[in-house]
């Protein structure tokens, strides 16, 4: 394993530890409390973001390159350009989330415990990134989820932040047991627990294998509410703090694709072609685009709607992943790279005007955007980019969404690169109904727009700049993975 | 390298954020900025025309990696022509702006977004491949789309705003997949290789076919055509300015330029050919129809439009893209000025309706000038470029047999009427408001001036022969120039008896016949295409909102029990063999 990502999980975990003693202490010293604790947190993510950045060399460009045999831990750990990116997304978004909630968070609150957790929750995540062992990628997930439950039930005042947390704890908790399940029939098969050894399950032959795939593809699904795992993501997304569920969007969403991707583009690695898997898990991601979108439609609330509109995002992740072609596995990841960005994007800023879940109403927000003109312009920005229009990421990413289907070829290929166009067609309707409200309606009752501090919006710029930066040089990213 | 050719379209592109920037200092900083940013974009397409002489393709870095894109230019005829015809028009309008939108306190938004929309026009005009083309058409449909929401205190430009976006979108979803079903068999993106490559119709067999049809579709959406029309005539709820620059004389055309660009292939598939044809006659005689019973200044100049696109439609469809070309320029030119001369009575009376105006010609009589000429190119009244323009295509048709020729010179008659009738109605008979009107301010009248300059004659023609076509000549027959006379002089004596001098006696017989009535009532609806459209939408996301919303029931048995639905299914599937 590369000294530099040992470095960066070691870093994030003492400070973690760090930041939940030096609380213990300050619990009496309010002043100095929050910004100790901040401090602390915020120097430890960005120190691990230079060394990722200042170390991309040793990764540009080899994408499926490291192969298990390069060095001493490889067995255990594993990274390769696209993982990469994905623990440089973890990275960035647990930094911005840190920074936004210096002005979001409530000094009085349990700050200690929430900075930790934010800190644990990502070395959590870069464990399951670089996992090359399936105990070891099941452990780290057990910890993320764990990292998970805490943050979604942070907001303990609100009644509903605690039963979608309990909703969550048990649906995710089930699906980690059916993945356990998988692993098990995995290990059955191939005798051992590397990943790198799944390739050796027949797909020709039925073999238990291949079902044990499949119970792991359905654990791992629920982290991503595929279709019909869905259920527990709108309640948790809307009743928790919104930098929690721009963190879970941008960051815990994208790797459990990613862990997802790490073990199919092992099983495919085959001379047959598993036509069949491809299909199962192409007829789940046009039911998922399409419940989550019809869903979001006439959707009252702005974070159920935001939450709604990630699960029809996960669909067009999983289309692309669908095709079993390692076009589809980068495009997957670009795709939610970018998603990730923005949809963070949106969670910030309904965080800003509307602390309280209650608050969440579209209509009530009505003509914001009129009365804060930076406010109306971010969220303008940030749903154009989500149906996937230029010069943002996701026009890219959805081009080559299609193109990726596409490649697959047949009718297949056709009807879903059909189905993802007629859904960010139908998405259109409540992403430009946020437009249309938000920041261009006008006020319908004289509530005054809630007052926040302005440095809330730093956090926000530099993610909506990098979004417009990969719209406007797609391949500054795309370079680095292949 | 060509350095003209690539700052015609990035100088706007990168002016668009400064002047958030510039706004600070104060609007007038603001309007000189906006105004020198087009100049400069005009005289940089005057110099890359300049120095012209051969078709060329000009890269600068590699794009996107997955699709071997670059990004580039296209310097050809047709790039070169269009872009110093939009400069020019995107110049004239900025400047008519500072007068039209002195009052406007949202103005940084109107100024930064109309520099971004001419820059990405521009920019779509100049690419070199088709995922750049449709970059930059993408960008246009949302500047569109946010302009003509910028009234956005009006909940209905707020709609109209919507309706642009998704109308256009879908044919944009039709454009994408055509783009990469193109990548996908050509193996290029880039537009000459690519064209060229589908050109070999019998290597690919239908999916050439397919492949033109979806960009057909695609071009339909942006050009407003029927039945994917139904955005612009809603679309007049911008201000006049966005919808003489961007829904009448340079987005609307994008659909045609598209058509141009990849008439090679078409050339190929005649029964697409005849397609457009039919899509181009529809639009022109519905449109038409519509407009001569519309009571809205912009609504008649919008459903105009419609109908003089259907005509460039039409003469793609004949194998004659010279002809569209031609006619995409005076029609740009006579539609602006005629918009130009509505925003002045817009903003001097405060509405557009034609009921509530009359007899302006004594009040506002720079702007009764630019409006009759208008009306007279529109109509196609010599010596003006609507006369050369039109007749062309008659010419052309005429060797089609008598039936197009007869429904080109109905279109003839019709835009006549629409177009008189408007002329008789708000400028001559009795003023009917208490108002008396001043004529525009100078700012807004010399826009007007250059425009009514550039409607004489037929100069478009030696362009099109300079960069385009050596061989592009008028073949005007004395039939044709006779017949669109003959059917001139009609339209106008039909309006004046029927609209203007005895209006009150045929509104009465009108009143009296329930056939008549409907017949008003059908095209003032614009032929129902709305309300079937609306239909379809509230038949159909409702029921399919509510009876997918009973799956997230909140209810934790109910969600563990799918869990356990998808396992077994697995099981299933595993256990037959199918997985």
């Amino acid at each position: 394993m590369n000294s530099w990502l040992l470095n960066i999980m070691m870093i994030c975990f003492t400070v973690a530890m760090a930041v939940m003693i030096s609380d213990a202490f300050l619990v009496r010293i309010k002043k100095w409390r929050l910004s100790v604790t901040f401090i602390l947190t915020a120097a430890s993510l960005l120190s691990s973001l230079t060394l990722l950045m200042i170390n991309w060399s040793d990764v540009q460009g080899r994408y499926l390159f490291i192969r298990a045999s390069e060095s001493l831990f490889s067995t255990l750990y594993i990274i390769d350009s696209l993982g990469y990116i994905v623990i440089l997304l973890i990275l960035m978004i647990s930094t911005i989330v840190v920074l936004y909630s210096k002005y979001y968070i409530d000094a009085n609150e349990n700050i200690g415990p929430y900075f930790s957790l934010i800190l644990l929750l990502a070395v959590s995540l870069i464990g399951v990134v670089v996992a090359g062992d399936l105990l070891v990628l099941f452990l780290f997930w057990e910890a993320m989820s764990i990292c998970a439950y805490g943050l979604a039930s942070f907001n303990r005042e609100d009644q509903l932040s605690l039963e979608s947390t309990m909703k969550y704890l048990i649906l995710a908790g089930s699906g980690s047991l059916i993945a356990l399940l998988g692993i098990g029939l995995i290990y059955n098969e191939v005798g051992s627990l590397l990943i790198s050894d799944i390739n050796s399950i027949n797909f020709s032959t039925s073999s238990i294998g291949i079902l044990g795939i499949l119970f792991l593809l359905i654990g791992l699904g629920v982290e991503i509410a595929i279709f019909p795992m869905q259920t527990w993501l709108p309640d948790v997304y809307a009743s928790t703090h919104p930098p929690i569920a721009s963190l879970f969007v941008g960051a815990t969403k994208t790797t459990s694709f990613y862990a997802i991707i790490k073990i199919l583009q092992q099983a495919i690695s085959l001379d047959s072609s598993p036509t069949q898997l491809s299909l199962f898990l192409a007829s789940l991601a046009i039911l998922t685009m399409f419940v989550g979108n019809f869903s979001a439609f006439y959707q009252p609330n702005l974070r159920r709607l935001l939450a709604f509109s990630s699960i029809v995002h996960a669909g067009y992740a999983l289309a692309s992943i669908s095709t079993l072609s390692t076009l589809g596995f980068i495009v997957g990841v670009f795709h939610l790279w970018n998603y990730g960005i923005v949809k963070s994007i949106l969670f910030l800023l309904s965080g800003i005007i509307s602390k309280k879940y209650e608050d969440a109403d579209i209509n009530r927000l009505a003509g914001i955007g009129n009365k804060d003109k930076m406010i109306g312009f971010l969220f303008a920005a940030s749903s154009l980019a989500m149906v996937g229009s230029p010069p943002f990421g996701l026009f890219w990413s959805e081009l080559l969404i299609i193109k990726s289907l596409f490649d697959a070829g047949g009718s297949f290929g056709f009807m879903l690169a059909i189905s993802v166009i007629v859904n960010i067609i139908i998405s259109i309707g409540y992403y430009y109904r946020i437009i249309n409200t938000i920041s261009l309606g006008v006020r319908v009752d004289n509530v005054p727009m809630p007052s926040y501090d302005r440095k809330m919006l730093i956090p926000i710029f530099v993610l909506i700049s990098l979004s417009l930066t990969i719209g406007i040089a797609p391949w500054i990213l795309l370079n680095l993975i292949i | 390298m060509n350095i003209a050719a690539w700052l015609l379209w990035l100088v706007p592109l990168v002016a668009s954020p400064l002047v958030i920037v510039l706004s600070k200092i104060g609007r007038r900083a603001v309007e000189i900025f906006s105004c020198c940013v087009t100049f400069i974009s005009f005289i940089l397409s005057l110099v890359n025309s300049a120095l012209y002489y051969h078709p060329s393709v000009e890269k600068i870095t590699y794009w996107l990696p997955l699709m071997n894109l670059f990004i580039d230019i296209k310097i050809d005829g047709i790039s070169t022509l269009l872009s110093v015809f939009i400069s020019f028009l995107s110049f004239i309008i900025v400047l008519y702006s500072v007068g039209y939108m002195s009052h406007e306190s949202s103005y940084t938004r109107y100024y930064s977004l109309i520099l971004l929309f001419i820059g990405s026009m521009l920019g779509l005009i100049m690419a070199g491949n088709l995922v750049q083309l449709y970059f930059f058409w993408e960008m246009v449909g949302i500047c569109s789309a946010l302009l003509i929401a910028f009234y956005n205190m009006r909940e209905s430009a707020r709609r109209a705003g919507f309706k642009a976006f998704l109308v256009t979108r879908i044919g944009d979803g039709a454009f994408l997949i055509a783009i990469i079903l193109t990548y996908v068999v050509a193996g290029s993106i880039e537009l000459d290789a690519a064209i060229s490559t589908l050109r070999d119709t019998s290597h690919f067999g239908n999916i050439a076919w397919i492949i033109s049809l979806l960009f057909i579709i695609g071009a339909m959406a942006k050009s407003a055509q029927v039945p994917l029309h139904v955005w612009l005539p809603d679309a007049m709820e911008g201000p006049t300015p966005v919808s003489a620059l961007i829904h009448a004389a340079t987005m609307v055309n994008a659909g045609v330029y598209l058509l141009v660009r990849i008439s090679p292939v078409l050339l190929e598939l005649p029964n697409l050919l005849f397609l457009v044809q039919i899509i181009g006659l529809s639009s022109l005689l519905l449109a038409g129809l519509c407009a001569i019973t519309s009571t809205d200044i912009k609504r008649v100049l919008a459903y105009s439009t419609i109908s003089q696109i259907g005509l460039m439609f039409y003469a793609i469809g004949l194998k004659f893209w010279e002809g569209a070309i031609y006619h995409l320029i005076s029609q740009g030119i006579f539609k602006a000025l005629g918009f130009l001369a509505a925003g002045a009575i817009l903003m001097m009376l405060g509405t557009g309706n034609i009921d509530e105006l009359g007899g302006l010609k004594k009040y506002m009589k720079y702007t009764y000038l630019s409006f009759s000429i208008a009306v007279l190119t529109m109509s196609g009244f010599p010596p003006f470029i609507g006369f050369w323009s039109k007749d062309t295509i008659l010419s052309k048709t005429i060797n089609e047999g008598w039936i197009l020729t007869i429904m080109i010179i109905l279109s003839s008659l019709l835009t006549t009427i629409y177009g008189f009738r408007l002329l008789f109605r708000v400028f001559h008979g009795s003023a009917k408001t208490q108002k008396v009107p001043n004529d525009a301010p100078i700012i807004m009248l010399l826009p007007m001036l250059i425009l009514i300059l550039s409607t004489i004659a037929s100069w478009p023609l030696l362009l099109i022969q300079k960069f385009i076509n050596f061989e592009f000549t008028l073949h005007l027959e004395p039939v044709t120039i006779a017949l669109s006379l003959v059917v001139l002089a009609i339209g106008v004596g039909l309006t004046f008896t029927i609209n203007y001098k005895y209006k009150y006696t045929f509104d009465n017989i009108i009143a009296k016949s329930d056939t008549l009535l409907k017949l008003r009532s059908i095209l003032l609806q614009g032929f129902g295409f709305d309300s079937i459209y609306q239909k379809i939408i509230d038949n159909t996301i409702p029921i399919i909102y509510n009876s997918v919303r009973r799956i997230q029931t909140g209810i934790l048995n109910v969600n563990m029990t799918y869990i356990f639905v998808i396992i077994i299914v697995i099981i299933i599937l595993f256990m037959g063999g199918i997985l």
